[in-house]
């Protein structure tokens, strides 16, 4: 970590799936007096924060004055590990056993052994409830309130606070959504409504919320502790913004680092490409500022799969215990192959977890991936490495291309902006790619999450956007 | 940029993406090899190649050039199937154009089916709809103001029009990179991997021949010898009868053929020239699996193809036992509501699949994901004068055993405007037997419970015509798989 002397009243933190990211400052993240990059499986959120503070020798003995503005990956965190805990779902009467069916399967075009994507709830935790909203918006039948209260009755029996309502219809007339929420909260039950939930799989979403709720505010409370003295103001970005801190919640806060990203983008001009520890995407210039996510992801683990030759396959690790640089884990991931082919470079709080003698068991697990590869003439496993490394690169050009063809080239002077903790590593890499474009990274590239989180509540012309505030 | 280990794996994603708009849709070079096919129906994958090649070789497409075409006898599937094929010059230094991109739109069938083609809807050869960037949009109303012409014909070309450019954006957009792996080597080495893929997977296959035979309730005998060798894969039907209620074309039996293989072992693996080169149908000219004008072909691309399907399962698990499906519903019955005001609602319920020698049935399942599209009560609400009381699994209906048959579904409508419903649906009342001891699924049923009445009207038939009122309520139950092996105990009641 690094650490200045003045006094900062702004603290921009963003947590990622596996590391958060802090930076303190006065008026200008890049003159930040303090960053810090933390592992979280080691060191949670609020022992990192309280170690800034102890570092930034801020105590009790101050007056609140921090601005604190926090960015979350907490939802997909909690997804992808399964951290959550199954809600309640309330459905129309008659459909409690159809949430299931609603889901397309994941398995392969023709097979025979079909699963469905599925859903985090517990299916004695499913019940319907008589209303019924017709499609127009009218009310066909009104809600019925009896029935939520033996529901109350039951999640009471069995200690479920959170509730996702899913009532069909409920974008075309959210009041059957609205009553239930009203009088689950008399209830101190914590309601997660469909119609009012981002994008287009809008029932899925609620119901992801109220999986993810009870660790969102641990993780909220988590933060609260470490800085309730010294915080004079609280916010958090949300998918739309920045909000009030109350809107902590796992219903606004998915999504609100990409917006945190996006905002950045809109500050530069042409083409950003965000190249995080958990994913990469590319913001391209334009009327709105376009996300082109990447799937790739870092923590994409390298299979044998589905060609004759090792890739990676569809689902990506977690950093706990981590691709095997960090010495604990057997499974092998795209950010191994950067290492092992030394293109990765330093970052701080991810280098000192790389354990140098992983280096051997990577080619071990490459040169077993090598054997069983299908091609005429085994490769050695440092040429596999070097063939994922060039796979992960151009699964990037590509994006980048696309985003190229937006129209965001004429006003970038052929330069492309790379942000986050893997920027400086993707530098040479594009470069060797795209000869014909720029890849510049600033001095703080490697901060451009937080610093996003910094300069989230900034409009172009750098004015304080606090229009969205709240 | 010389291509490399893994990159074929990028330049299928890259095709994933630019074709992921299109729901049945396919790269194809102008001699009809297939680069890369992405849709659900198993009719598709040789027959959407073959479209866009005669497309190309009557009309000489240049780029931005679109034909379509709804013939099942050029390359097509069924006459409510309307198929664009548009030409793609991608390549700067190209004299012609280099791809064809091709898109299916599916529309409502008409029911009842028919015998002869001509009374299955309006027959459109491969036409230009598009010319030198002139959309003949006279042609297409004319075409759309057909009698015969399924509904909203001319939106929804337009549409898919819209979806083929987003398509050829991206497509363009990576071909434009003069370092880009979508050039003559990497689509090479694309088709070379993905031939080695299928090599790879008929390395898992059994070798040897097996014989199966099937009686058709229409009268027809299907047969089938599958021949595996270490080269390749021989689905023979010879022995198998002339048309007379259906028929699917040459293409369309493949690939309900090689879907069936890959699903069969769960395999996944891109659908293009390369993986289809293992794969050999032989169906005897005038048989019911190569059929040809004037034989009508919509029974033949959805009944037709569960029926193969499931007859080439059954021949691979006498080879290879653990692949086998038992018993299950046909799930592909087709309603049609016809509402009064115009409206229409087709619905495809799918049914619960067969148990499996290694595992229980996927409840509410349709054969090889053909019209698998989750069943939304919102939509159906939204497009219709009816209302849906409940959908849900049909509990107790797939088969007890070892492990058990996947449940069907159980959907409890009710009619809020008048109107009149034409079904086909093979699987109502026929039981699906388990194997090995595993107990029979519940046979699918059609129930009726007219407005202000309490009686039940039940409904077996696999074909047949209701009239409905308003406040009528009607129940689809579609079946239930077969168990496979003897139960531990017997079940209880769920």
């Amino acid at each position: 970590m690094e650490t200045g002397f003045k006094m900062p009243h702004e603290f921009a933190l963003s947590i990622g799936e596996s590391f958060a990211e802090l930076l303190a400052y006065s008026a200008d993240p890049a003159q930040a007096t303090y960053r810090s990059r933390w592992y979280l499986p080691r060191k949670g959120v609020g022992d990192g924060l309280k170690e800034a503070l102890k570092s930034l020798s801020i105590d009790e003995t101050n007056e609140p004055s921090i601005r604190l503005t926090v960015a979350t990956s907490a939802v997909e965190r909690i997804l992808a590990q399964d951290q959550g805990r199954p809600p309640a779902l309330l459905v129309n009467a008659g459909f409690e056993g159809s949430a299931h069916l609603l889901n397309q399967f994941i398995t392969p075009q023709f097979s025979f052994r079909s699963e469905r994507r599925p859903l985090p709830i517990d299916n004695n935790l499913v019940f319907g409830v008589s209303g019924k909203i017709a499609p127009d918006g009218s009310e066909l039948a009104p809600l019925r309130l009896e029935d939520l209260e033996q529901i109350v009755a039951k999640l009471e029996l069995v200690n479920v606070r959170d509730v996702a309502i899913a009532f069909l219809h409920s974008t075309a007339n959210p009041k059957h959504e609205l009553q239930a929420a009203e009088f689950l909260r008399e209830r101190g039950l914590r309601p997660f409504l469909s119609h009012a939930m981002e994008g287009t799989d809008k029932k899925r979403r609620a119901i992801e919320a109220a999986f993810a709720e009870s660790a969102v505010i641990e993780e909220k409370e988590e933060i609260e502790n470490a800085l309730k003295p010294f915080v004079r103001e609280w916010r958090v970005v949300g998918a739309n913004g920045l909000k009030e801190w109350h809107h902590y919640s796992a219903a606004t806060i998915r999504g609100g680092l990409n917006h945190a990203l996006r905002k950045l983008a809109s500050l530069e001009d042409g083409i950003v490409i965000h190249c995080g520890l958990d994913e990469f995407e590319v913001y391209v210039a334009g009327p709105e500022r376009h996300l082109v996510t990447s799937r790739i992801r870092p923590t994409q683990m390298v299979v044998h799969g589905t060609w004759p030759f090792p890739y990676f396959s569809e689902t990506a690790c977690d950093y706990a215990p981590g691709p095997m640089l960090f010495g604990k884990s057997q499974v092998l991931a795209a950010v191994d192959t950067l290492f092992v082919c030394q293109h990765l470079k330093e970052i701080m709080g991810f280098t000192p977890l790389i354990n140098e003698k992983s280096r051997p068991r990577i080619l071990e697990a490459l040169f077993t991936l090598a054997k069983s590869s299908d091609t005429a003439a085994k490769p050695e496993p440092i040429e596999v490495a070097q063939s994922l490394v060039r796979a992960f690169v151009e699964q990037v050009a590509v994006k980048l291309q696309l985003s190229l063809h937006e129209g965001a080239l004429a006003q970038a002077n052929s330069e492309v902006q790379l942000i986050g903790p893997l920027a400086e590593t993707m530098r040479p890499l594009l470069t060797e790619r795209r000869p014909d474009l720029k890849f510049v990274c600033t001095p703080d590239a490697s901060w451009g999450e937080t610093f996003a989180v910094a300069k989230a509540c900034e409009s172009r012309n750098g004015k304080s956007a606090t229009e969205s505030f709240g | 940029m010389s291509v490399f280990s893994g990159s074929s794996a990028v330049l299928h994603q890259v095709f994933s993406d630019a074709l992921k708009g299109l729901n049945r849709g396919a790269l194809v070079d102008p001699n009809g090899n297939a680069v890369f096919v992405n849709s659900h129906a198993p009719t598709d994958l040789a027959t959407l190649p073959q479209t866009g090649a005669l497309c190309h070789r009557y009309l000489k497409l240049n780029d931005g050039d679109v034909a379509l075409t709804n013939d099942p006898y050029s390359g097509g599937t069924s006459l409510s199937d309307f198929t664009l094929v548009r030409g793609l010059r991608l390549f700067k230094n190209s004299a012609a154009i280099d791809y064809l991109l091709v898109s299916r739109i599916s529309h409502p069938p008409r029911l009842p089916f028919h015998a002869r083609l001509d009374e299955e809807g309006v027959r459109v050869p491969p036409t230009p709809l598009v010319t030198e960037s002139q959309f003949n949009r006279d042609l297409l109303y004319a075409i759309a103001a057909h009698p015969l012409a399924p509904r909203r014909l001319f939106e929804s070309i337009a549409t898919e029009l819209e979806r083929m450019d987003q398509a050829v954006k991206i497509l363009k957009a990576v071909a434009d990179d003069p370092r880009s792996l979508f050039s003559a080597a990497g689509i090479k080495a694309y088709l070379d991997d993905s031939r080695r893929v299928f090599e790879t997977f008929m390395s898992r296959l059994p070798l040897g021949n097996a014989t199966v035979s099937q009686q058709l309730r229409t009268g027809e005998t299907l047969k089938l010898q599958l021949r595996i060798t270490e080269s390749q894969v021989v689905f023979d039907f010879t022995g198998t009868d002339s048309p007379t209620q259906f028929g699917l074309t040459d293409l369309a039996t493949f690939g309900a053929c090689w879907a069936a293989l890959v699903g069969s072992y769960d395999a996944s693996i891109p659908a293009n020239t390369g993986t289809f080169q293992g794969v050999h149908v032989s169906a005897p000219t005038k048989s019911f699996l190569s059929a040809s004008a004037p034989t009508a072909t919509t029974r033949g691309t959805s009944e037709g193809v569960a029926i193969v399907g499931r007859l080439v399962n059954q021949a691979l698990a006498r080879l290879s036992p653990s692949t086998q499906l038992t018993s299950a519903p046909a799930g592909d019955g087709c309603y049609q509501f016809n509402f009064e005001d115009g409206r229409q609602l087709t619905l495809w319920p799918p049914a619960g699949q067969g148990a499996r020698a290694d595992g229980p049935g996927t409840d509410v399942w349709a054969f090889l994901q053909a019209n698998s599209r989750p069943l939304s009560p919102e939509e159906i609400e939204s497009s219709s004068g009816v209302e849906v009381v409940s959908i849900d699994v049909r509990k107790n209906s797939g088969g007890h055993g070892k492990h058990r048959g996947g449940h069907g579904v159980a959907i409890h409508l009710r009619f809020t405007s008048p109107c009149s419903l034409i079904w086909n649906d093979p699987s109502l009342g026929k039981t699906n037997t388990g194997l090995k001891g595993g107990r029979a699924g519940a046979p699918a049923a059609l129930e009726v419970f007219r407005q202000g009445t309490k009686e039940r009207e039940e409904h077996l038939e696999p074909t047949g015509r209701l009239e409905f009122a308003a406040g009528d309520e009607f129940y689809i139950l579609t079946g239930g798989g077969g168990g496979y092996g003897e139960p531990k105990k017997e079940p209880e009641d769920e």
